[in-house]
Formats: structure tokens, sequence, C-alpha cells
């Protein structure tokens, strides 16, 4: 394990030494390119946030509309029968 | 960071607070050198680099608001920076095993020569020993093989890499040793196969 160890430390001082000769200035349009996309940003919260409201009102409707399917047959013989639901009472004193 | 010492960081800072697109653009064009060298150090070459260094930028810009000062600003974007690269290898699931035949002819010859002695290995050799190296890295796990890399390879103390990486130093200290003993294992089966 000794051996190994330091065979691997001579790897990493080789390394080390290794020089990366790739320019390291921002390529041409980088910077103007990343400030546009992060002003989009809060856009792109807003987005998201309104297409939450959406999802949520789909869901709300669909949640009436069910409700109203299932009360259906109560609110036809509601209208169908003639007889008032509610006895009118005359208050009148005479 | 870049070498531009004229560079007036904590005024740029301040305008970029007031949505000045020009000192934003500057901002990005002064910390560049830094990102990138951080992503080209810790990713492997076939990463595209531009859209990781975009990524940083980005969470540099939506994060602004939580910079107190504490830590000067370059070293809260180089963390931003090691973060990113952390989670690019997290994403990279193929953790390859590497055999003698996958190696190239100058990184097998290198490999017996780190047997030998350090002068054994020239000065030409220097890519090959980093390319060597990144392939035995590739099959740690990402966090291992950060610390690795900062400590060993960017030579930064514990305290350095805590504070790049958010571990505290005592958790360094024991990922660091857990991942030198898996890099051991690993050279040596390597070692031992270019044997047989």
């Amino acid at each position: 394990m000794n051996d190994t160890h330091t065979a691997l430390n001579r790897l990493f001082s080789a390394a080390r030494a290794a020089r990366d000769t790739r320019t390291e200035a921002a390529p041409y349009g980088f910077a103007s390119r990343v400030v546009t996309l992060a002003r989009a940003v809060p856009n792109s919260l807003h987005a998201s946030y309104e297409n939450v409201s959406f999802k949520a009102m789909f869901f709300a409707c669909s949640i009436a509309a069910v409700v109203l399917v299932v009360n259906t047959s109560s609110l036809v013989r509601l209208v169908s029968h003639d007889e008032p639901t509610t006895e009118l009472v005359d208050l009148s004193l005479d | 960071m870049s070498e531009d010492q004229s560079f007036d960081l904590a005024g740029c800072l301040q305008r970029v607070r007031t949505r000045d697109q020009i000192a934003a653009r500057e901002l990005v064009e002064h910390l560049y050198p830094l990102v990138i060298r951080i992503i080209r150090g810790h990713l492997p070459r076939r990463v595209l680099e531009q859209d990781i260094a975009q990524e940083v930028f980005l969470k540099m810009f939506t994060r602004m608001d939580q910079y107190q000062g504490a830590v000067p600003f370059s070293h809260w974007v180089s963390r931003i920076a090691i973060t990113t690269c952390i989670d690019h290898l997290r994403a990279q699931k193929r953790r390859p095993e590497y055999r003698l035949a996958d190696l190239s002819e100058q990184e097998a010859d290198l490999l017996e020569a780190t047997a030998v002695s350090s002068n054994a290995i020239g000065p030409d050799d220097a890519l090959a020993s980093r390319e060597l190296l990144f392939k035995l890295l590739d099959q740690l796990n990402p966090d291992d093989r950060m610390v690795i890399q900062l400590l060993d390879l960017d030579q930064n103390s514990i305290a350095e890499v805590s504070q790049l990486t958010g571990w505290n130093g005592s958790l360094v200290k024991v990922r660091a040793f857990r991942a030198r003993r898996k890099l051991q294992k690993l050279f040596s089966e390597l070692k031992k196969k270019e044997g047989t």
C-alpha cells in the first residue's frame, strides 16, 4: 500500500505540472447572453405562477362540474315541480 | 481570479443591484476566468463548459440578494461553481471502470513510470498524467472526487475546502481519508491488471 501511495503522489505531482493553454476570457457575446437570461428569470417565475394558477382554476372548475352532475337529478326534480318550495305566510295585520 | 486588479468589484456589485446591465456584463467578464478554471479543473473535457458557466452565472444573479459580504465575492462565486460541478458529476450516473486497454500508450507507460521514481516521469508527461489521474477520479463518487481534487491536486487547505464546499472540517477530513483509500485501491488494481 505504501508503494501505491508513493506512486500515486508522483502521479499527482506530475498532473499538477500540466498547464491548460486554453483561453480564459469570456467568449464574445457570452456576458450579454447571461445578463439577458438573468433578467428573464423573474418573468419565468411569473410564468410558472401563472401556470399553477391556471391548473388550480381547472381543478376547481372540474370539482364544480362533478358536483353539478351528481346533483342534477335533485335540481331537475326541483325545477319540474310546480309547487312552491316555501310556503307564503301572510304577515299583514288585517 | 482575473488579473485585472483595477476592477472596482464593490462599485460594480452596487450597480448590479440597481439592475445596471452594463455593470452585470462587466461582472460576468471579470469573473469568467475564475469560473471557467474551476469548471475545467473539475469536470471532464467532454462537458460543455460554457453551458455550465452560464448556469453558474445565472445562479449568481438570482442569489445575489443572499450575498451578505461575509466572504469575498469571488469565494462566494467559487462556491456556487464548485457545487454546480458536484451537481453535474452526480448527474453523470455512469462511473466507468478502466482497464489497461482503455489507457493510451503514454498513459500506460506513465503508470509504469510512477512505480520507478519521480524522475521517470518527464515534464512532457504532465498532460497525460492529468488525463490518467482524471480517469481514476472518474471512478470515484462526486463528493470523493471533489475532495481529492481540491486537497491533493489543487492543494487547498482543509479550511479552504470547507469554505468552498460548505462541508465542515471533520467531514472534509473523513471524506478525504476514505476517498484516498478508494483511489489507492483503484490505482493498485489498475497496476495489477497492467502486470498480468
